[in-house]
C-alpha cells in the first residue's frame, strides 16, 4: 500500500480547518496552519502534495501573497494550489495589488465547498 | 487662507479676461495700422475726386496715431514676456496705465494744437477709458477722468489768457470764452463721472458674477467627487459586508454538508465539536447583522436628531465601567479615573481622582461635566471604546480615563497598554469592517463594526474622536465634546 499523500490546509477559522479535514482525512495526510507565516513554515518541515489556502486570513489578499511566495520559489512552485475564497475571486483579486499572478494558483473554489466535489477536484490535482 | 481665496479670485478673473484681452490688443494694433493706410490713402482720393481736403489734419492725426501704435506695440512685446511668468493682472495695470498716459499726451497735444475738444481723437480717448475700466481700480479711473478734466479746464485757461500759445494747427474754428470752459469743464464732469461710475457698476458685476458662477463650479465639481467617493465606499462596504456575512455562513454549511450526509463516519466528540462551531459561527453572524443594523439606524436617524438633552459624562462613564466590572476584574485591570470639571460660573475647578470615593465625589460637587446628546447612544460609543480597551489589555495592566473641561470643551481621554492597532490599519480603523490583524489573532471575538458604529454616533453629536496607537504598547482614543453648561 502506498504512502498517502500530505495536503496542508491553511485557513484561521478553525471550524472550516476541522471540517475540512474530517472530509479529507480517510484519504490523505492532512497538516494544518492558521497563518501565511506559519504556511511557510510547515512547507519548509514537509513539502505537501497538495496547500489548500484561503485568500483572506488576517490581512486582505494574505492568501494571494503567500500563494505568489510558493509559485515563485524553485522548490515549492511545482506544489499544486487550490484557494478557498469567501465571496469570489474576481473580489479577492481585487483586494491585492498586483493582479498579475492570476494563474498562481492552480484552483479557485468558493466557500462552502461540496465535501464530494472538493474530494475529486483534490484527487485530480495530488494525481 | 483668506489670502488664498482672494489669489484665487485674481486667478479666476485672469482667466476670464486673459484670452479676450489678448485678443483685443493684437486686433487694435492691427486696426490701427489699417487706419494709418487708410489715412494715407484719403488725400490722394479726395484729390482725384476734386473734394476739399485738410491735408496737414489728416498727416497730423496719422502722427498721432504711428506714434501711439508703435509704443503701445513695444508695450505688448513686453507683456508677452511677463505673461509667461504669470503677471497677467500687473500687466494689465500697466498695460492700462499707459494707455493713459498716452491719451493724455495725446488729448493734451490735441488741446495745444486745436484749441478744441471737438475732433474724433477726443472719442478714442473715451474708447481707451472703456476698455482702462475692465482691468483698473474704480479709483484709479475717476483719478485718470478728474486729471483729464483738470489739463483741459488749465490748458483752455491758459490759451485764452494766452500765457501758453495758441497753436491752430488745423485750422478749426476757435471759441474759447471762459463761461464756455466752465460749461464744457462741468458738463465733461457730468457726463464721464456719471457714464463710468455705471459702466464700473457693470463690469464689477460682471467680475462677481464670474466669480460666483466659478465658485459654484468648483463646489458642484467637488460635490460631485464627494458623490463618487461615496458610491465608492458604499460599494466597499457591500463587498466587505457581504463577505464578512458569507464567511460564517459558509463555514455552518460546510459543517452542516458534512454532518448531513453522513458520508464520512464521525465520532460523537468530534461531531459535537462541528455543531458546536456551527453554533458559535451563527452566533458571530448574528453579532455582524445585529451591528449592521445598528449602523444603519445610526445612519438614518443622522439628518433628524436633534438633541436638548443634557447628558453628564461622568455618569456614563461610570455606567460602562461598572457593566465591563467583571471583566475588568477578572483580567486584573486597574481602571485610573481622572475628572477635572470647571465651572465658569463659579470659576472654580475640581478634581476627582481615584484616590476619592467616586459616590463621594458626586455627592459634595457642585459641577456636572455634560454635552447635549442621546444618553444611550453616548453609552454605546463611549462603550465600545472601554471595552475594547478592557478586551486587548493584558492582565493586571491599567487603562486611564481622564475626563477635562473648560467652559467650552470636554475633552475624554481612553489610554490603554493593550495590544495596540497595527499603524498600517489605524488611518481606517473606524472604517466599516477594519480590523488590525493583531485583533484578529486576540481570543476575542469581534464584528469590526464597533469603532464605526462609536464614529457615527459621535459624529451625529459633533463630537471629534482621534487615535494614537503603538503596535504591542497600547492606544489612546480622544474625544471632544462640546460642553454644555451646568
Amino acid at each position: 500500500m502506498s504512502e498517502k499523500k500530505t495536503i496542508l490546509l491553511v485557513d484561521d477559522d478553525p471550524i472550516f480547518v476541522e471540517t475540512t479535514k474530517i472530509v479529507l482525512e480517510n484519504e490523505y495526510e492532512i497538516m494544518t496552519a492558521c497563518d501565511g507565516t506559519e504556511c511557510i513554515q510547515k512547507i519548509e518541515e514537509k513539502k505537501p502534495d497538495l496547500i489548500i489556502l484561503d485568500v483572506m486570513m488576517k490581512h486582505l489578499g494574505e492568501g494571494v501573497d503567500v500563494s505568489l511566495k510558493i509559485k515563485n520559489e524553485k522548490k515549492t512552485k511545482d506544489i499544486p494550489i487550490i484557494m478557498l475564497t469567501g465571496v469570489s475571486k474576481t473580489y479577492d483579486m481585487s483586494t491585492v495589488a498586483d493582479q498579475s499572478m492570476y494563474n498562481s494558483s492552480d484552483l479557485w473554489l468558493e466557500k462552502p465547498v461540496d465535501p464530494e466535489k472538493l474530494l475529486l477536484d483534490v484527487k485530480k490535482l495530488v494525481n | 487662507m483668506l489670502k488664498s481665496s482672494s489669489t484665487k479670485s485674481n486667478n479666476l478673473i485672469s482667466d476670464f479676461f486673459f484670452q479676450d484681452f489678448k485678443y483685443i490688443v493684437k486686433l487694435s494694433i492691427k486696426l490701427r495700422w489699417g487706419v494709418i493706410i487708410l489715412l494715407l490713402l484719403l488725400p490722394l482720393v479726395l484729390q482725384k475726386m476734386n473734394l476739399f481736403c485738410n491735408a496737414r489734419f489728416i498727416y497730423m492725426t496719422i502722427f498721432f496715431i504711428v506714434a501711439y501704435n508703435s509704443f503701445y506695440t513695444l508695450i505688448v512685446g513686453k507683456q508677452e514676456i511677463a505673461l509667461k511668468n504669470n503677471q497677467f493682472l500687473k500687466i494689465c495695470n500697466y498695460m492700462g496705465l499707459m494707455q493713459f498716459l498716452f491719451d493724455y499726451i495725446s488729448i493734451t497735444m490735441i488741446l495745444y494744437f486745436t484749441g478744441t475738444l471737438y475732433t474724433s481723437l477726443f472719442y478714442v480717448f473715451i474708447l481707451h477709458i472703456v476698455v482702462g475700466t475692465l482691468f483698473l481700480e474704480s479709483i484709479l479711473v475717476f483719478s485718470m477722468i478728474s486729471c483729464y478734466l483738470f489739463v483741459y479746464f488749465l490748458l483752455s485757461l491758459l490759451q485764452l489768457n494766452a500765457v501758453i500759445p495758441y497753436c491752430n494747427l488745423f485750422n478749426l474754428e476757435n471759441n474759447l470764452t471762459l463761461s464756455m470752459i466752465y460749461f464744457e469743464t462741468i458738463v465733461h464732469g457730468v457726463i464721464l463721472f456719471s457714464t463710468f461710475y455705471i459702466l464700473l457698476f457693470l463690469v464689477k458685476k460682471i467680475k462677481d458674477d464670474t466669480i460666483r458662477i466659478d465658485n459654484s463650479k468648483t463646489e458642484l465639481e467637488n460635490n460631485l467627487k464627494k458623490i463618487s467617493d461615496l458610491e465608492l465606499r458604499k460599494s466597499k462596504f457591500m463587498r466587505f459586508a457581504a463577505h464578512q456575512l458569507r464567511s460564517p455562513v459558509a463555514t455552518v454549511i460546510a459543517a452542516l454538508n458534512v454532518l448531513c450526509k453522513k458520508m464520512i463516519p464521525l465520532q460523537e466528540d468530534r461531531a459535537f465539536k462541528l455543531l458546536v462551531g456551527a453554533h458559535d459561527k451563527a452566533g458571530a453572524l448574528l453579532l455582524i447583522i445585529n451591528d449592521l443594523l445598528e449602523l444603519s439606524r445610526i445612519r438614518e436617524a443622522k439628518k433628524k436628531l436633534m438633541f436638548s438633552k443634557k447628558v453628564n459624562l461622568i455618569e456614563v462613564i461610570e455606567k460602562i465601567i461598572y457593566s465591563l466590572n467583571s471583566k475588568i476584574q477578572s483580567a486584573n485591570l486597574l481602571i485610573e479615573r481622572v475628572y477635572i470639571c470647571y465651572d465658569a460660573k463659579l470659576e472654580s475647578t475640581d478634581i476627582f481622582a481615584d484616590d476619592n470615593s467616586y459616590q463621594k465625589f458626586i455627592e459634595t460637587t457642585p459641577f456636572l461635566v455634560c454635552t447635549k446628546g442621546d444618553e444611550s447612544e453616548l453609552y454605546s460609543a463611549l462603550y465600545n471604546i472601554i471595552e475594547n480597551s478592557v478586551k486587548y489589555s493584558n492582565d493586571g495592566k491599567a487603562i486611564k480615563i481622564k475626563l477635562n473641561c473648560d467652559n467650552k470643551k470636554v475633552v475624554l481621554n481612553i489610554s490603554d497598554q493593550g495590544i495596540g492597532i497595527d499603524p498600517e490599519y489605524i488611518e481606517d480603523i473606524f472604517m466599516e469592517f477594519v480590523r488590525s490583524p493583531n485583533a484578529k489573532t486576540s481570543i476575542n471575538e469581534g464584528t469590526g463594526l464597533g469603532l464605526s458604529i462609536t464614529k457615527e454616533i459621535l459624529d451625529i453629536h459633533n463630537a471629534t474622536i482621534k487615535v494614537t496607537s503603538e503596535l504591542d504598547c497600547g492606544s489612546e482614543f480622544e474625544i471632544e465634546f462640546d460642553q454644555v453648561s451646568n
